[in-house]
């Protein structure tokens, strides 16, 4: 269970853009989706790109099978900060 | 401590001349036969000087008893200057420091508001300023809710230099529109327009940049945290310049977020970071990578009781801490989250670690700019090596509270 506050369905993905399998892993990564997960950020010049899941879907199981997928560096839920001024 | 060579001018400051000598490897102009001291904490308490008689050995005719502040000033023989530049001959241990009272500081500011900025006086900011030198380039970068801006201009009257770098809304798109609050009062505190006849004294008056990453209810992600920061890389790598972040902002761990301090720490870059409001709880992310990296510094709050304040983060990651209870900045000129929520328009006073840490994250960018062959690692020992200790402990105020004079010195 993830405890702390993160965007309820969203996965961070970050892959190696530096890698030259890195299109290749961007396609890996994409078929390895849900098929009801949408790419609302495709990946950035950095690596990184948010994927969009429907809110009954295990998060953390998502996450254990992108991490699985050729050329993923990490998956993680997009966690929340906030402005620290009281209250 | 000086270098003895003084200048006649002809021009004078009351009754006395102006000359120029050169201090502390500077040139400077000041007035002769003057010199400004501040009492040592225990001497200004007992209202103790150095006697008469000792100083009248010295060459000090006369002096004008300290200020609420400690500071005075003593009126030596008009060839003391010539001799050694006065302060080595006067120096004693009921001064903290003495020097000559030197001219065009640029710290007699203006700004209407600056004596409710309480904060400015507990770091000794004005003497701060005094020693400033622009060796070198620094951006400060500040990661937050935007910046007061109107038809793509900035638009409050104390934030339109020209210093001041409007970057990307990293969360949607566009410009860093503030439309909560929270970054044009972090902001203000760091860079505020100085000596302008408006408003508030900023810390920070070299180049400044803005990215939006928090939204209009100051919250942001993981992700917007790592593509501002990446965006700040590219900002100060297209100057050339050292660079500071200043992130008000916390949450969890996370894999990204430490990819964005590896990133900061391969460019060799400073990220500040406030601890966090949790009542007493420990200390937030990405704040709490202090603890084991070099580059990252944690900062809590501190109230003018000098103690920690009841809602700032504590723990063994804690840096320093700076003023954070109180603190007059400014505030967007249009409506916002927070004037929505009762704040004015324009100033207002607010509390939290984020108003703790743009003013250390601009003393940070002050020693860098004046010592520029340092590291950020370096930096931030000076900082913490300068602060001044407290009753407080290590976990409640890190290594202490922020003096800006001691770490420009």
């Amino acid at each position: 269970m993830i405890q702390a506050p993160h965007v309820p369905g969203q996965v961070l993905i970050k892959l190696d853009p530096e890698s030259e399998h890195y299109r290749q892993a961007k396609k890996s990564v994409i078929d390895c989706l849900p098929k009801k997960a949408d790419l609302a950020r495709d990946f950035n010049a950095a690596g990184f790109a948010i994927v969009t899941l429907p809110l009954e879907f295990d998060l953390e199981e998502v996450i254990r099978r992108i991490e699985k997928c050729d050329g993923v560096e990490f998956a993680e839920p997009n966690y929340i900060d906030e402005g620290t001024t009281s209250p | 401590m000086s270098d003895v060579m003084t200048v006649e001018r002809d021009e004078r400051f009351g009754d006395a001349r102006v000359v120029e000598i050169w201090w502390n490897g500077e040139r400077v102009r000041a007035v002769e036969g003057q010199f400004v001291y501040r009492l040592t904490k225990p001497a200004w308490e007992e209202a103790a000087m150095p006697s008469e008689q000792i100083l009248a050995t010295k060459g000090v005719v006369g002096a004008r008893r300290s200020n609420s502040r400690g500071i005075g000033i003593l009126f030596a023989e008009p060839d003391l200057l010539e001799r050694d530049a006065g302060a080595d001959v006067i120096e004693a241990p009921e001064f903290e420091w003495i020097e000559p009272l030197m001219l065009d500081y640029g710290c007699a500011i203006n700004d209407p508001h600056a004596v409710d900025q309480w904060a400015l006086a507990e770091i000794e900011a004005e003497d701060a300023w005094r020693l400033q030198a622009k060796n070198g380039r620094v951006v400060l970068a500040i990661l937050d809710t935007g910046v007061p801006i109107l038809s793509s201009t900035l638009s409050h009257e104390d934030m339109k230099e020209s210093r001041i770098n409007i970057g990307p809304n990293v969360l949607t798109s566009g410009l860093a529109i503030d439309d909560h609050g929270h970054g044009t009062h972090v902001t203000g505190i760091a860079a505020a327009s100085r000596n302008n006849s408006l408003g508030i004294a900023g810390m920070w008056d070299g180049d400044l940049y803005v990215v939006k990453v928090l939204n209009d209810q100051k919250a942001g992600t993981s992700d917007s945290f790592n593509t501002g920061v990446r965006n700040a890389i590219e900002f100060a790598r297209s100057l050339d310049a050292k660079l500071v972040i200043n992130y008000s902002a916390a949450g969890a761990d996370g894999k990204s977020k430490r990819d964005a301090v590896d990133q900061l720490e391969q460019f060799g870059a400073l990220l500040v970071a406030a601890a966090g409001n949790q009542q007493g709880g420990s200390v937030q992310y990405p704040a709490a990578y202090a603890a084991g990296r070099g580059h990252v510094m944690a900062i809590g709050a501190v109230g003018s009781d000098k103690k920690r304040c009841a809602f700032a983060s504590r723990g063994p990651e804690l840096t320093i801490a700076a003023p954070g209870s109180s603190i007059l900045s400014t505030l967007p000129d249009y409506s916002v989250t927070m004037t929505k929520a009762g704040k004015s328009t324009m100033y207002d006073r607010t509390e939290g670690t984020s108003q703790a840490s743009p003013l250390v994250a601009a003393v940070a960018a002050m020693v860098w700019e004046k010592h520029p062959n340092l590291t950020a690692k370096e930096v931030r020992e000076r900082i913490v090596q300068t602060a001044m200790p407290t009753t407080e402990s290590a976990a409640d105020v890190g290594a202490g509270i922020l003096n800006a004079r001691r770490a420009l010195a």
